[in-house]
């Protein structure tokens, strides 16, 4: 009897052992999978608070059709040009990156605190209004002087 | 003598085997559970790491084309995955009415996938009357709402 009783224990312990064997793993990998989310998204958050633009000037020259936007990063995140949407008149406008310059420096991708970024597009009649867009979503507008 | 080692030996083999069943009922369940684990963390990150804005300008009247009763709508990915645009990822509202996967179609603008910096415009088929009116994009539990007037 006290045989049976060693025997099948012995069985079911295997088997715990088993179950544990295959769920450590897992709650671990889980667990660090969810806190590195957590992690990037306070970060994401952190940016996004510490990000500010300013000075939102957009011109149009009838001379050349061009539209010229200059905005201020006025947070003390660097951002970044590529990442830099321009929407005008309510429509996407893409900017090449041989159009854009930050402080004077052409095909930069770095936009530090406190510089100007000047981005070019063309347009064949003068639109009316600008929205520029940052990476971290931080956005600021401007109508468009002719 | 030799008929209690019998029952003996028969109650031995019948512990064991009922151990056996029930050690491979909880290994087989716990298997199940990881997975199910599994599954559920990496749908959570993917949750945590998407992020979107709708960047249109309602103060500029392209949200809505009457001529055409469609709504546009720009989306820009602000999270840290690249996401998915062939209509698994997307889903839209308009005025609180989901719109079905049938009418309307996302397109990337500036590449070809929807990296995190990049924007996806969302063209929807809606007749919408004059008034105030409200858009709702949502990307893997990430939602966005932006009010624009027609």
């Amino acid at each position: 009897m006290g045989f049976s009783v060693s025997g099948a224990s012995a069985v079911i312990l295997i088997g715990l052992l088993l179950s544990a064997g295959t769920l450590y793993p897992v709650l671990d990998h889980t667990t660090a999978e969810r806190a590195d989310a957590v992690t990037a998204r306070d970060d994401r958050a952190l940016r996004q608070q510490n990000t500010a633009i300013a000075d939102p000037d957009a011109t149009y020259d009838t001379a050349s059709d061009r539209l010229t936007v200059t905005v201020r990063n006025a947070g003390t995140s660097t951002l970044s040009v590529g990442a830099t949407s321009l929407v005008v008149d309510g429509r996407y406008a893409s900017v090449p990156s041989t159009n854009t310059s930050v402080a004077g420096r052409t095909s930069s991708d770095v936009w530090a605190s406190n510089e100007t970024v000047t981005l070019a597009v063309s347009r064949a009649s003068a639109p009316e209004r600008v929205v520029v867009v940052t990476g971290p979503g931080v956005a600021a507008s401007a109508r468009v002087v002719v | 003598m030799a008929s209690a080692s019998v029952s003996e030996l028969v109650l031995f083999i019948a512990a064991v085997s009922v151990a056996a069943a029930v050690a491979g009922t909880m290994v087989t369940t716990v298997g199940g559970i990881a997975a199910s684990l599994d599954d559920h963390g990496a749908d959570v990150a993917a949750q945590i790491n998407t992020d979107v804005e709708i960047i249109s300008d309602p103060a500029s009247g392209a949200m809505y084309d009457a001529d055409t009763g469609t709504v546009r709508v720009l989306v820009k990915n602000t999270g840290e995955r690249t996401l998915a645009t062939d209509g698994t990822g997307v889903e839209l509202l308009v005025d609180g009415r989901y719109v079905p996967r049938d009418d309307y179609n996302s397109t990337v603008l500036g590449g070809s996938t929807w990296r995190d910096g990049t924007v996806v415009r969302v063209l929807a088929d809606d007749s919408l009357a004059a008034g105030d009116h409200s858009v709702t994009v949502v990307v893997t539990g990430d939602r966005d709402t932006e009010r624009f007037y027609t």
